[in-house]
């Protein structure tokens, strides 16, 4: 029998949509056991059931074609991150707005004046206008709502801090206008692993097994949400060139005014120490950050020592908030997630920037070793620093260490979290195996 | 700052329950995605079109009185913007001759090159049929490739249950038409 013709026999024969609501199980149990009773007694509407299910499987077939792989589903974190920038560029809402389920109180963000961006701002802006120059996709950039990127992967790159004039940042800082908002840290001991969580909007990962010497003692701090801009300027941009002796480089018409906007969620710094503070519910100053990205920045090493400022000494992390024992802290944060809006492609914006001779070399180095296809972005490595990729949770990392100043991390990203863990300790095997025990 | 500007603390109310709008998102999101997916091929451009719906949600939630109604609503905007999407690059295919520029699913992509061509290729085509099946039979078919029950599809689509089978059947059989009819006529060239 031609599927494509069916023919009814009489009126108890089985139509088409009979017989596909039996195939998806939808029918009540007395109508499907009627159907099966006279499917055995009409060899007609056998052979019809037989042919639709043959063409079923190959309609089916045919559709799974169109199912997306589970690499091609976005985090959920990451696209309730996206909405709730899309919401405050629709001024429905401030950016990087959340409620804290400890208090049940709205904290809001500070706006970052230069003046007042902790290092480690600078730090993350830095790793993230490096993505944003690299966002992939840049051909699908013509139109208003372009592209979201979030960093997978790091690579670590060793670089001289003496081959950027004024920082990783400074060439694109003369390219447009890099606008911070940062958010503050609060200090909160939550005695509750699952209200942290729930502040947070991801499981945490706390480690079954610590570094020798490292106090049981836990403290969490918040890292509020944050988010920032960059828009290039044609005019800030064909000004640097005059004055750095390149004004005979054309300015692509289609660049001036592309802005990239950048969301960070709320995280969290878990810090260990013999004891800890009961400072619940402060708002540490920003320099309370610093002596932790001490240790990691550099290890990071934004090679911008200048603006920096922190001595990454073991003695400065103990102020965090924990004491006693040696420094260890764990750093949970959900990948930066990058928007592209604008006209130009951001393929034309690396190009450009890539064309220009007197490009500093760090910053040639670093924007050549981002891989568009997989999200890797580089981690700047002075000289000082030991780095090397390791594995763990599955996934790629890098573990660095600094022999002169002890001081160690593991970094790592998955599952669109990115996990750090670092402490005033040289021993790779031991900050790995703390890496590793992450559950 | 306002409490209620906070999207996360935003309780969808409805007049057997309320919830953070945050739980809303995070429980229907992978299948607002997924339909959205499944009508454009394009991770950003599903992403762009999940956000629309929950946008959308955020502002004037639905008045759904039963937790079936609030999914119902998702699938049912999620699955009119994704069509509508697929449509309009239809259109502008066959009108404009604008060259189809689907990238490569990271599943395909650890096929040979080949192989690659083969399964954008057969995405492609499989779209192609589906933007050309009268509307709603689209939207029966991907919601039913999406794993959608019976009683979800009527739910989304207005009609009444028992007719689904009737009514998907007719959508599969035009699909299967409509692609033979087409194969054979690349064959025959």
């Amino acid at each position: 029998m031609n599927e494509l013709q069916p023919q009814k026999q009489n009126d108890a024969c089985l139509d088409r949509g009979l017989l596909v609501s039996l195939r998806d199980g939808e029918l009540s149990a007395g109508e499907r056991a009627q159907a099966e009773t006279h499917l055995a007694s009409c060899p007609y509407c056998s052979a019809d059931e037989r042919s639709m299910r043959t063409a079923s499987k190959e309609v089916y077939a045919l559709l799974a074609f169109l199912e997306p792989s589970p690499a091609e589903v976005p985090d959920t974190t990451l696209a309730f991150s996206a909405l709730q920038s899309k919401l405050a560029e629709d001024g429905e809402e401030r950016h990087a707005v959340r409620a804290s389920s400890a208090q049940s109180k709205i904290r809001s963000v500070q706006s970052g004046k230069p003046g007042r961006r902790s290092p480690w701002w600078i730090a993350v802006a830095a790793v993230v206008v490096l993505a944003l120059v690299l966002l992939p996709n840049a051909g699908a950039l013509a139109s208003e709502f372009l592209a979201l990127f979030s960093v997978r992967q790091f690579q670590p790159v060793s670089i001289n801090p003496q081959s950027f004039r004024n920082g990783i940042g400074e060439d694109l800082q003369n390219f447009g206008d890099i606008n911070i908002q940062s958010g503050n840290l609060n200090s909160i001991q939550h005695p509750n692993q699952k209200q942290m969580e729930q502040d947070l909007g991801f499981k945490l990962l706390l480690p079954a097994q610590l570094p020798p010497g490292v106090g049981h003692a836990v403290q969490f701090t918040l890292i509020e949400s944050a988010s920032g801009t960059f828009t290039f300027s044609a005019a800030q941009t064909r000004a640097y060139l005059k004055k750095t002796g390149q004004g005979n480089i054309a300015v692509p018409p289609q660049l001036d005014g592309a802005t990239y906007a950048i969301n960070l969620a709320p995280g969290v710094i878990i810090n260990y120490g013999n004891s800890c503070q009961s400072n619940s519910q402060s708002t540490s100053p920003a320099p309370s950050i610093l002596h932790v990205q001490g240790s990691q920045e550099q290890s990071a090493g934004t090679g911008n020592q200048g603006q920096q400022n922190t001595s990454g000494s073991p003695s400065d992390i103990t102020s965090l908030g924990c004491s006693g024992g040696t420094p260890f802290y764990i750093v949970e944060m959900p990948s930066p997630v990058i928007k592209a809006t604008g006209k130009a492609s951001l393929k034309d914006l690396l190009d450009f920037a890539l064309s220009l001779p007197k490009l500093s070399p760090g910053a040639r180095l670093l924007l050549q070793s981002v891989n568009l296809a997989t999200g890797e972005v580089p981690l700047p490595i002075p000289p000082q620093v030991q780095a090397q990729k390791v594995s763990t949770h599955g996934v790629t990392g890098v573990m660095m260490t600094d022999s002169s100043l002890k001081l160690g991390a593991v970094i790592w990203q998955a599952h669109g979290i990115i996990y750090a863990v670092a402490g005033a300790t040289s021993n790779g095997a031991q900050l790995l195996a703390s890496a590793n025990s992450l559950q | 700052m306002d409490m209620s500007s906070d999207i996360r603390s935003k309780s969808i109310v409805t007049a057997s329950e309320e919830e953070p709008f945050e739980a809303v998102f995070k429980r229907y999101y992978p299948l607002v995605y997924q339909l959205a997916y499944r009508c454009v091929g394009q991770r950003d451009e599903a992403d762009d079109i999940a956000q629309e719906v929950f946008l959308r949600f955020y502002r004037t939630p639905p008045r759904a009185t039963v937790e079936g109604e609030r999914r119902a609503w998702l699938c049912r905007v999620a699955t009119n913007l994704g069509l509508n999407a697929m449509r309009a690059r239809q259109r502008r295919v066959t009108y404009e001759g604008e060259a189809s520029n689907v990238p490569v699913p990271e599943e395909a992509a650890q096929l040979n090159p080949e192989q690659q061509v083969i399964a954008r290729e057969q995405a492609e085509l499989v779209r192609t049929i589906l933007a050309e099946l009268p509307e709603r039979q689209q939207a029966y078919i991907v919601l039913r490739s999406a794993g959608l029950s019976y009683a979800e599809i009527a739910q989304v689509t207005g009609v009444a249950p028992a007719s689904v089978g009737s009514l998907l059947a007719r959508a599969e059989r035009e699909f299967r038409r409509r692609y033979h009819e087409r194969t054979t006529a690349t064959k025959a060239e």
